[in-house]
């Protein structure tokens, strides 16, 4: 009986433990914290094993397990994170002084457009784009119609594409 | 369709999500409007960073969750008794001591019988001991002198 929750806890972190990192990081913009949050919700994940009988939808419960960590942390650290952002903003600046571009500095423009995005349209970006969420499942998440998330998502990618192109001179 | 439809095709093109037909008119637009071809360079670009970013993982992230669990317990008290028994076997296996329940009260129903038995017959030959050693004509002893002093 232990041994086979060791075995569906492996197999679950195997397979969802990406998605949970990268929405984290993205929401938090720092690796350490995001690599405590991901070990909080999985820590989270094995308590509850016993009691899951469905496995079908547990990328959508880790996700919204990491969503109360990431909001607990924004709560504990409000005034720092403001601070993290003003720095972001100033290396965006620095990095977009040489001429040439190479592709590593245009992909580190991407992170920087994207850590730059405001927190509510940060978070269904990543449930998209890196935790490969459907629309209903963000919009579950964060309490919006599956046509919400769509138009805003499009707005997102939108904008970004926009603020990318000037600063790569497309 | 205007550009705006045409970017969004883009983005489902990119989610392998657009259709086949639709595939067809995007890049035919494609060819000839140069505001959308730049739309899907970028988008492409963005799409591949982040494509290259989500298999970035902490190699030593694994270590610490997994030190963190609970350590595996070994075949326990509890375990054994939470091993799931087919239904019939149980049955089967209940019957079976009812069986020998049965047959060992009645063993020792039957020895508590013979026993009583026997302790009635051991009282009943004592007494008829009693009655016989009793029933003996009482002995005379007459002193003989054999001293002719």
């Amino acid at each position: 009986m232990e041994s086979q929750k060791f075995i569906s806890f492996s197999n679950i972190y195997n397979n969802h433990k990406k998605p949970v990192y990268h929405y984290a990081l993205k929401m938090v913009q720092s690796s350490m914290t995001a690599e405590d949050i991901v070990q909080n919700v999985f820590m989270k994940l094995f308590e509850k094993m016993d009691s899951i009988k469905s496995f079908e939808s547990v990328r959508y419960w880790l996700l919204k397990t990491a969503r109360n960590e990431v909001y607990s942390y924004f709560r504990k650290t409000k005034n720092r994170k403001e601070e993290a952002l003003e720095a972001n903003e100033e290396t965006l600046i620095e990095s977009n002084l040489g001429n040439e571009i190479e592709e590593k500095e245009v992909q580190e423009m991407v992170r920087n457009e994207i850590d730059l995005l405001p927190a509510e349209l940060r978070e269904i970006f990543a449930l998209r784009e890196y935790s490969e969420l459907s629309y209903e499942e963000i919009g579950q998440i964060v309490g919006l119609s599956k046509e919400i998330i769509k138009s805003r998502l499009f707005t997102i990618r939108q904008k970004l594409i926009k603020n990318v192109a000037k600063k790569i001179g497309v | 369709m205007i550009c705006k439809d045409y970017q969004l095709c883009i983005h489902e093109f990119l989610e392998n999500e657009l259709k086949k037909e639709d595939q067809k008119l995007l890049f035919s637009h494609l060819g000839e409007c140069e505001v959308c071809r730049d739309y899907f360079s970028t988008a492409s670009t963005i799409r591949q960073t982040i494509v290259e970013d989500k298999n970035l993982f902490p190699a030593s992230l694994d270590e610490e969750i997994y030190l963190q669990l609970p350590k595996k317990k070994s075949f326990a008290f509890e375990d054994f008794f939470s091993v799931k028994i087919p239904a019939y076997f149980a049955y089967v296996l209940l019957a079976m001591v009812i069986l020998l329940s049965l047959t060992l009260f009645n063993e020792v129903n039957q020895y508590k019988n013979e026993l009583h038995q026997t302790a009635l017959q051991l009282k009943e030959q004592k007494r008829t001991v009693e009655l016989l050693f009793n029933s003996l004509p009482a002995v005379e002893v007459h002193p003989v002198s054999n001293n002719n002093l």
